[in-house]
């Protein structure tokens, strides 16, 4: 075989698939269909590569054929059947193609043919003669339909019996297939419970519903729908980093926003939030949740905001007040068996709150008193306080995602939904796009952080039909239950107790037993937070928090004494604090030391190890409290 | 004579068998052989022939093998295997008895005559 002759076809198919998607991708791209981020995250060279590949694969395939019907051609006029009478050469060839078999034995079989139409026509003297004799010979064969079909009856006969096997073999595998294939598409999820009601119940306090603190939350949020840009703007910012212009424009705000803050205010001092979650259809589970998160958001950072303002005026007070709110605010979003985006915007706003205090505590000086009373505070606050993650309303969402995304009955008691996993890749990835960007990274940050998982996830979602067959043969309902059950189980009761040190020194069993637990069942790792950064992110609250709690003790400690501890059980011993602070990545009690006039405290961060009190920075340089390197460092607070 | 189909039928692989079994023959000359050998009374299809050929190829009772002609042509002779043979013996035995068996049905060569 002449292989150039198949090649080049090849080759050229390629590069007309690729100029083919080029000008697609050039058109949509231009439109605004596509994002240039689109193409250079990757999305295009997908797309180029399937092309080239599809290109690569017909442009063979053309080659071949043209290849083989060339070949083909050659093989007929070797039989010399041009010798023949026109009847006999059109019968000879009726009866190759009836038979409808391979190539090479209906070429046999014709050249037999041809053969004895030779024999009975060589003794003919005239074409006359030789087209009635072949004529004749023709009747006697019969209809050349009928003989072909016999012939090759007979010539299938001949085959080996492992071929044969071979061949029944396909067929009926092939019949599984088709069968296999139709139930597969044909299987639909049937939704039999609100999850979002579940939800609901999960959470549902006893209390009266005037403690409720959600009314008030809302109706500030509704206060806050209307906010000019360049106040939403300003949120994200420091007081002290905006210019004269936006400080004045902050002023008003605060001004005119008053009521919003008072109803925040009074809804700290409630006992409990609760929000009845109302569904549009059972597919809202996470959907409903956001956009309440969102503006949630916004009123932390207002409270913040007000607190730098007033710590400016001098009304240390009066921002301390709205420091202890946003604690309190914070708490609420996040206590209860809340959705882990939920509990995770919660402890971003607790932890908003207390860098807000350590920075003012830096920056101001405070009258022992105060700080007393700041510390007492604080401490009544967080007291019976559970800074663990709870997983079990995740759980819920886990169960909603399989009664969208598995069919219900039959063997393994449900097989994968295509539409309902393409759904599931979608939300694992943009789930919140919509919304606010904040909660885009946050839930980026707990789900599919994994590489190799997220170009997965962008696979399902650009071909998940095709890959409808492969999950197929993915692990059914029941399997990807149990799956379930067991890792939240194990995250509940195992993980969730378990400080970032102690994840870090077994991380290669916990590994084990989540692989164990999950096996490769692609579904559920999609989906499965990504936990161990959810327990860094709690215990760092926790962490933060005594550390805060240290900090005013060490300060109230300095100006009663008029020097700073040379230890920390010095600080215990004198009544200051209650327990020495222990840092999570640690599991040891957080560095402290006194330097000259001053002192630093710090926990290990992120690294696990002690970097002498090395200020953690992200990769541009800029300090960031848990960046990858380097110490939290407390105190001194860092600008 | 010209036989009915179906009675040839049943017949015809012992006749082919039979005839290749006195030397290896292609497709043309096992027709006209088996017409001169029996006077024209047995006349086998040619649309049978070949069909005929292969399923007794493919019963491992013939081979066939190709042969290059001075003319260019190729030509697929067929010779009778040891298992043909074999098989070939068996049904003229059978084909002794039947005939026998008609013979003193139908009275032909004296015996019992029909009633």
């Amino acid at each position: 075989m002449k292989i150039q002759k198949i090649v080049w076809p090849a080759i050229l198919g390629c590069l007309c698939g690729l100029c083919a998607i080029g000008a697609i991708i050039a058109v949509t791209l231009l439109s605004g269909i596509i994002t240039v981020e689109f193409c250079v995250n990757g999305g295009s060279i997908i797309i180029l590569s399937f092309f080239s590949v599809m290109g690569l694969v017909i442009g063979s395939v053309v080659g071949f054929v043209r290849y083989n019907k060339s070949i083909r051609s050659a093989s007929i006029s070797e039989l010399k059947l041009d010798s023949l009478p026109q009847e006999a050469y059109d019968y000879i060839m009726s009866v190759g193609r009836y038979m409808s078999y391979k190539f090479k034995v209906r070429l046999e079989v014709m050249d037999e043919l041809a053969g004895h139409f030779d024999n009975e026509l060589k003794d003919c003297s005239t074409d006359e003669e030789r087209q009635q004799k072949a004529q004749k010979l023709i009747e006697q064969f019969g209809d050349a339909k009928l003989l072909g079909i016999l012939l090759r009856r007979a010539k299938k006969r001949c085959r080996p019996l492992w071929r044969t096997l071979l061949v029944r073999t396909f067929q009926v595998v092939s019949v599984f297939l088709i069968i296999y294939l139709v139930w597969f598409s044909s299987g639909r999820p049937v939704i039999t419970i609100d999850y979002v009601e579940e939800l609901n119940k999960l959470n549902r306090p006893s209390a009266d519903e005037s403690l409720n603190a959600a009314p008030l939350y809302d109706k500030a949020a509704e206060k806050y729908s209307k906010l000019p840009d360049n106040i939403a703007n300003l949120l994200g910012k420091k007081y002290d980093d905006v210019n004269d212009t936006d400080k004045q424009a902050i002023e008003k705000f605060l001004n005119d926003y008053k009521d919003a803050f008072d109803l925040v205010v009074a809804g700290t001092k409630k006992p409990y939030l609760w929000r009845n979650l109302k569904s549009t259809c059972v597919s809202d589970t996470i959907e409903v949740l956001m956009p309440y998160l969102s503006e949630y958001r916004r009123l932390a950072y207002s409270l913040r905001l007000r607190a730098q303002f007033r710590a400016r005026q001098n009304h240390l007070e009066d921002a301390f007040d709205d420091i202890k709110s946003c604690y309190c605010f914070g708490r609420h979003i996040r206590e209860g068996d809340k959705l882990l985006i939920e509990q995770l915007v919660g402890i971003a706003i607790e932890a908003l709150s207390v860098q807000t205090l350590r920075r003012i505590l830096g920056e101001y000086q405070i009258d022992s008193s105060k700080l007393t009373q700041l510390q007492k505070d604080f401490e009544q606050m967080i007291a019976g306080e559970n800074f663990d993650v709870s997983f079990k309303a995740e759980k819920l969402f886990q169960y909603d995602w399989i009664q969208k995304c598995f069919t219900e009955g039959g063997p393994g008691g449900g097989h994968p939904y295509p539409q309902g996993v393409r759904k599931i890749a979608q939300a694992s990835r943009d789930v919140n796009a919509p919304y606010h960007p904040g909660f885009q990274k946050m839930t980026q940050a707990v789900r599919s952080v994994n590489k190799k998982e997220s170009r997965f996830v962008d696979y399902l979602e650009n071909s998940g039909t095709a890959i409808a067959f492969l999950l197929g043969l993915s692990p059914g309902r029941d399997e990807t239950l149990k799956s379930v059950n067991g890792l939240y189980d194990f995250l509940d009761s195992e993980f969730a107790l378990k400080t970032p040190a102690q994840v870090q020194t077994q991380k290669t069993e916990i590994d084990k037993k989540v692989k164990r637990l999950t096996g490769r069942n692609y579904l559920i790792r999609i989906l499965v937070p990504s936990f161990e950064r959810v327990n860094q992110i709690s215990h760092r609250l926790k962490t933060e928090v005594e550390a805060t709690l240290t900090m005013l003790a060490l300060l109230r400690y300095k100006q009663d004494k008029d020097q700073y501890p040379q230890i920390l059980d010095e600080l215990k011993a004198t009544g200051y604090i209650k327990e020495i602070p222990i840092d999570a990545f640690s599991d040891k009690p957080l560095v402290y030391r006194k330097t000259d006039s001053d002192f630093i405290l710090y926990s290990v961060g992120l690294n696990f190890k002690d970097d002498g009190g090395q200020t953690a920075r992200d990769y541009k340089g800029r300090v960031n409290l848990w960046a990858e390197e380097g110490d939290a460092v407390f105190w001194p607070v860092q600008k | 004579m010209k036989f009915e189909s179906q009675l040839l039928k049943g017949i015809a692989p012992v006749v082919v068998l039979e005839i290749l079994s006195r030397g290896q023959m292609y497709g043309y000359e096992l027709s006209q052989a088996i017409e001169q050998r029996s006077g024209d009374i047995l006349t086998l299809g040619k649309g049978t022939l070949y069909p005929l050929l292969y399923n007794l190829e493919a019963q491992k009772l013939i081979k066939g093998k190709w042969e290059q002609m001075p003319s260019g042509r190729k030509r697929r002779y067929y010779s009778i295997t040891s298992k043909g043979k074999e098989h070939l013996a068996r049904q003229k035995e059978q084909l002794q008895e039947l005939t026998a068996g008609l013979g003193v049905v139908f009275g032909f060569g004296g015996g019992l005559q029909p009633a």
